[in-house]
């Protein structure tokens, strides 16, 4: 029973990542280019700490 | 196909000839920083966004900027390379970042694949495409 609860929540995961994979594919052009700064925003810390350059776009670029 | 990490900006540009048949960058640069922008590695930062200027260095680049579409960014206009030429720039530079992606732009991004094929074949590229697939 434990193992079919551990394989009903990994394929709801795994749904969940299609689900929001085919809504990034699906964004337009500019929501992309917003979506991108998000992402370098999130990832910046941790290529700063590990001794690497990255630049966050400008906040105009960013999502409202 | 959905975003993908990155920091900079490429931008690929057509050059008249330099002294010696040679396409040079200088210019492009020295007017960038007698406009204040500044050098980081292989880019200049362009109102906060690492642009990295690449001149157009063969005839399928070419190609692809004379088909890019305009596409508008907010107000302004912008040229976007086509995804069939983006396959085939990533196919020929072959480097692994480059295999990945085209791994990934295959399966997930809405292409023309006649358009594709044609492209291929003008810029010899059928052969790597094919053995390419083999590796899929």
């Amino acid at each position: 029973v434990e193992e079919d609860a551990v394989n009903e929540e990994l394929q709801r995961i795994v749904a969940a990542k299609e689900r929001r994979r085919r809504h990034l594919t699906a964004l337009s052009f500019v929501e992309k280019i917003r979506t991108l700064v998000d992402m370098q925003t999130m990832a910046a810390p941790i290529e700063r700490a590990k001794g690497r350059p990255a630049r966050v776009s400008p906040k105009g670029m960013q999502k409202s | 196909m959905e975003p993908i990490l990155t920091y900079h900006l490429d931008i690929f540009v057509q050059l008249p000839l330099g002294p010696g048949g040679l396409t040079t960058l200088a210019p492009v640069y020295e007017y960038l920083r007698s406009r204040g922008y500044a050098d980081e590695q292989e880019c200049i930062v362009i109102e906060g966004v690492p642009v990295q200027i690449l001149p157009a260095y063969n005839p399928l680049i070419e190609e692809a900027l004379a088909e890019a579409r305009e596409t508008l960014f907010e107000q302004t206009p912008t040229r976007i390379l086509r995804a069939e030429h983006l396959l085939a720039i990533m196919l020929e530079t072959g480097r692994d970042k480059d295999r990945q992606r085209l791994a990934a732009f295959v399966s997930e991004a809405t292409f023309d694949k006649r358009y594709l094929t044609e492209i291929l074949e003008r810029h010899g590229l059928t052969t790597r495409w094919q053995q390419w697939r083999k590796t899929q």
